[in-house]
């Protein structure tokens, strides 16, 4: 064998195994002596009665393990042998009339060689003449067929083969492709020995030589070739045609009556015996019954028209068997012809049928020719004909693009390259990057055209998401968990921060204090706890910062360099701040008209201004703040009056940026901010709302 | 001073908090759900994926014909990205995705080991992805021969003497199915040395082999091992007779002493009894080996712009502009 999965595997087949007895009825006597003394007496002999039974005319279809050809398959088996395998490793020789004789034979019936029988008392399954004696275990009916000695002695297995068309074998359980879920792994095995010819269709009849072995051809002569393909293949088809059985006078019960007012042909009257043959015979089969099932419609009238007619010819009995099979329209449309018309005069045998099947030998082609001969290529790759039309192959690329006929988003016409997952060459992942819409993933190649491959998997993936809501919650479920878990860390985070401030007295916006609580974090924890407290990915907060308006006292201070306590007593009392003369010390030292001639005067006084506004811009989070956790200023190197409106903008911007960079990692502009202030910052916010 | 110290009790207590708010089994796990990483595995292997996003021409898989491929990776992960942007409506949702995505592709680079291990019971695997190979073949072979076997093999060493399996380790399946009478479609997880493609193990089956010009023949088998015997590099044979006048009925008998004739060996012994005789009728399944030949060597994926060159590319060029 080959070798399976996982080791080789024994398989032992045994000559046979017969059974201790065969079947039939059997007499125990136990007999006891007693020695020595007569005058001690006898003891009556103990005598029971055994019947040892087994299938004799039906096998049950669980005694089947499998059969080869499989039932109602096509295929080449032009070189296979039919068999059946039993689960019952005995069976063969259960009753057998010898070690040598086996009961059983599966033979190979083609069309026009056999009638079958599906259901005959089981006296007359038997040809005439011969009796089985014993017990029936199976019931009053049984399938049989019947054959001309013609036939037996060209199809069914000599005296000297019959031996060789049984065998047991015996299968490791463990293989589940051997064992095919028996119990014990020994299987009887029985086999045909007719080679099945293409085109031609059989059904394989496992039957019991019981009482009838003698019928079997002895030594019959042999040669090295065949030519024949059926028995009676001299016989024309016009007579095979001939002998068809005729579907009788009971069939129009079953189909047929009620079409049958409606058609024309039946519209006119008949006898009472005659009138169903005729309907019959003009009526459309139906679609169920089937091409054969036609044919065999025709010769009942074409039967009727020679005068031959069942009921004259065929024993009373047997019609009624037939008639009360095919009227059902049953099984056995190969096996449906009356032998005495195709072989007249022959004597007629017949003979139990245990299990039966049909299978059509087709095409000439096995497997092994079929899988020689596959064109072996690579997907992603399309060969041109050298000859003949090219127009069917499409325009293909080394890299397995396709080209195919699409419509545009504006309904025009064009043509894209598209590939499927399936490609020619080993292709390099990209790193992982995120992608929110298929349109990210279309590309422009370089002849113009558009390449849709993966654009198309991305909506693929999002349509089949749709298709199934149970996706859609599993999707939403699992967002959901991850935003409650990560406001759960975030809560932590910012209790641990609301301690340290409230310590420390640090007034600080939001980033700066994630910035710093790193800082702070990083000299106690390692980096692994503190990224768990202070996620590297930036909040972000539609919110403004209230932060500045907490105080406005001191925020106010802070900007104008004013001394805290006087603002915040400005503002309780709603009086103007007194200012001092070192407020003013610029100006009252040098006067306005010297300031007015000098303005490098004044440099002092804007630098104080920038530092100041850079505080303020502190505090509106206009900070970057770098991995790492480095607090970054925003560059302001000069003070200016236009710049606090520029500020502003800018923040907007860093924030909008870290949102980009949460969108689209790596594409963030990342430490090369602009030093100024983006000259349009209302048309880049618009072209990057675009781009996303 | 008081300061300082209470700045410490502060990041004790912050440490502890994080070491509880942090810990994936209360928050949830870091992980997706397992019903969702075995849909988007499922996926991985094309599961539901029509056939002509597959081949989207029908000249790419003739008939009669074998196509072996490599899966784009770049294409799998659209497809799933593609189920995991359902429902991403705000920016919110899209950082989620967005920052998920690189931990959950990991995960179903291992899970995806596992894609058919539920069907074969093989044992799970884990690690990172390998590269993905497979065929397509669509054939009569496949639609007459329901349950054809596949294997595929990795060459771990040299071949030895009458045994072409050694040196081979057979490799995991991640997909066999028929998405067609006519068609098979099979995924495997690596790059394979030599794909088997085997006739379906329907029972034993019995029969004789039809050699040039029409003729019967049996090969001589050695009982105790079910192999051929060879004389002279060739395979020692019998003609089947047949019986005289019968449709093709083997002469069974005659073919036992034909059998014993053609025996110079002495591998059967004196006589052919059924057993010996049912082994000599044996037919192995045919197999078919694909693969041992020079593979195209990977080549740049250049279809006209670069592989990397996308969107998020053309974004950066322009920010720097």
């Amino acid at each position: 064998m080959s070798p399976a999965p996982g080791g080789r595997r024994t398989i032992v087949v045994h000559d046979r195994i017969e059974p201790p007895v065969v079947a039939g009825d059997y007499e125990v006597r136990a007999a006891q002596t007693i020695g020595g003394d007569a005058r001690l007496g006898t003891v009556p002999d103990d005598v029971r009665y055994v019947r040892v039974t087994g299938p004799r005319y039906r096998l049950p279809s669980t005694e089947i393990l499998s059969t080869f050809p499989p039932a109602n398959s096509d295929g080449p088996f032009v070189t296979r042998l039919a068999q059946i395998a039993l689960r019952r490793r005995t069976l063969p020789w259960e009753r057998a009339d010898g070690p040598q004789r086996p009961w059983l034979a599966l033979v190979l019936l083609t069309d026009g060689e056999a009638t079958y029988l599906p259901s005959v008392p089981v006296a007359s399954a038997v040809t005439e003449g011969v009796r089985l004696t014993g017990v029936n275990p199976d019931g009053p009916t049984c399938s049989a067929i019947e054959v001309t000695g013609r036939v037996v002695r060209q199809v069914f297995p000599s005296r000297q083969e019959l031996p060789f068309t049984s065998h047991v074998r015996e299968v490791p359980l463990d293989d589940t492709e051997l064992a095919q879920g028996d119990e014990d792994g020994w299987v009887a095995v029985v086999l045909s020995t007719r080679l099945p010819r293409p085109g031609m269709r059989y059904r394989a009849c496992l039957i019991s030589l019981e009482g009838q072995w003698s019928e079997l051809p002895d030594n019959p002569p042999v040669e090295n070739r065949f030519s024949k393909a059926t028995v009676y293949e001299h016989v024309s088809a016009t007579t095979i045609e001939r002998a068809r059985q005729p579907r009788t006078d009971e069939v129009p019960l079953a189909i047929g009556t009620s079409r049958a007012g409606g058609a024309d042909a039946v519209a006119r009257k008949a006898p009472a015996a005659g009138i169903d043959r005729e309907r019959i015979a003009h009526e459309i089969p139906p679609a169920s019954v089937g091409h054969d099932a036609a044919d065999a419609w025709r010769t009942a009238a074409t039967f009727t028209a020679t005068g031959v007619t069942g009921d004259a010819t065929v024993p009373g009995a047997a019609a009624a068997e037939r008639a009360g099979h095919l009227g059902v329209g049953r099984g056995s449309v190969i096996l449906d012809v009356d032998l005495r018309v195709i072989d007249p005069g022959a004597r007629l045998l017949r003979f139990p049928v245990l299990a039966s099947w049909e299978f059509r030998c087709e095409g000439k082609k096995d497997f092994a020719a079929l899988v020689r001969a596959l064109d072996v290529g690579l997907l992603g790759t399309a060969e041109r004909p050298a000859r003949g039309p090219t127009d069917r192959v499409p325009d293909v690329s080394d890299t397995g693009h396709v080209v195919l006929a699409a419509t545009e988003r504006d309904g025009d016409a064009s043509l894209t390259w598209y590939r499927g997952p399936l490609v020619p060459r080993a292709i390099e992942r990209r790193p992982v990057a995120a992608v929110h819409v298929a349109d990210q993933l279309r590309r422009v190649a370089e002849d113009g055209r558009v390449e849709l491959g993966e654009a198309a998997a991305f909506e693929l993936g999002r349509l089949l998401a749709l298709s199934a809501p149970s996706t859609v919650a599993a999707l939403r479920e699992w967002r959901r968990q991850g935003y409650v878990r990560r406001r759960g860390a975030r809560v932590g985070g910012a209790s641990v921060l609301e301690g340290l401030l409230t310590h420390w007295e640090l007034a600080l916006a939001d980033g700066a204090a994630v910035a710093l609580g790193r800082r702070l974090l990083e000299t106690v924890g390692d980096s692994e706890v503190v990224d768990r407290v202070l996620p590297d990915r930036p909040l972000v907060d539609p919110l403004p910062d209230l932060d500045v308006l907490a105080d406005p006292a001191r925020t106010i201070a802070t900007g104008f360099a004013l001394p805290v306590a006087d603002v915040r007593r400005s503002l309780d009392r709603g009086t103007r701040p007194v200012l001092a003369d070192g407020h003013m010390a610029p100006v009252s030292a040098a006067g306005f008209d010297a300031l007015r001639r000098d303005a490098s005067l004044l440099q002092p006084l804007k630098t104080q201004l920038a530092t100041s506004v850079s505080a303020l811009t502190g505090l509106t989070r206009a900070f970057v703040i770098r991995p790492g956790g480095q607090l970054v200023p925003h560059g302001l190197e000069e003070g200016d009056a236009e710049q606090e409106a520029g500020v502003e903008a800018q923040a907007e911007t860093a924030e909008e940026a870290e949102t980009v960079e949460a969108l689209f990692p790596g594409a963030r502009p990342g430490d090369s901010v602009p030093p100024q202030v983006e000259p349009d910052p209302p048309a880049a916010r618009s072209q990057r709302r675009r781009e996303q | 001073m008081r300061h300082t110290i209470d700045g410490v009790r502060a990041l004790e207590a912050s440490v502890r908090a994080a070491s509880t708010a942090g810990d994936p089994a209360e928050g949830g796990g870091e992980t997706a759900p397992d019903e969702l990483t075995q849909l988007l595995v499922r996926l991985r292997v094309l599961e539901g994926v029509p056939f002509e996003y597959l081949v989207p021409d029908e000249e790419l898989l003739p008939e009669e014909s074998i196509r072996f491929f490599y899966l784009d990776r770049n294409w799998t992960d659209a497809l799933v990205q593609g189920v995991l942007a359902v429902g991403a409506v705000s920016t919110r949702d899209r950082i989620d995705v967005a920052a998920r995505w690189p931990g959950l592709r990991d995960e179903l680079d291992e899970a995806e080991h596992d894609a058919r291990a539920a069907l074969t019971g093989a044992a799970s695997v884990r690690g990172a992805a390998e590269t993905v190979t497979g065929f397509l073949v669509r054939s009569r072979a496949i639609s007459g021969w329901p349950g054809v076997q596949v294997r595929a093999y990795r060459r771990t060493g040299d071949e030895e003497a009458e045994d072409p399996l050694s040196g081979l380790e057979e490799m995991r399946l991640l997909r066999l199915q028929r998405l067609a009478p006519a068609i098979l479609l099979a995924l495997i997880d690596g790059i394979p040395d030599q794909v088997h493609l085997e006739e379906p193990r329907t029972g034993i089956q019995f029969g004789v082999d039809e050699g040039a010009g029409g003729a019967f023949t049996v090969a001589l088998k050695n009982p105790a091992t079910g192999e051929r015997v060879r004389r002279g590099g060739r395979d020692v044979t019998a003609d089947v007779p047949f019986r005289r006048g019968a449709p093709g009925l083997v002469a069974v008998e005659a073919l036992a002493r034909a059998l014993l004739a053609a025996d110079t060996g002495g591998v059967l012994g004196s006589s052919l009894g059924p057993a010996e005789y049912a082994l000599q009728m044996l037919q192995l399944p045919y197999r078919q080996v694909f693969g041992e030949e020079n593979v195209p060597a990977p080549l740049e994926d250049l279809l006209t712009v670069p592989e990397r060159f996308s969107i998020i590319e053309l974004t950066r060029v322009w920010r720097e502009a």
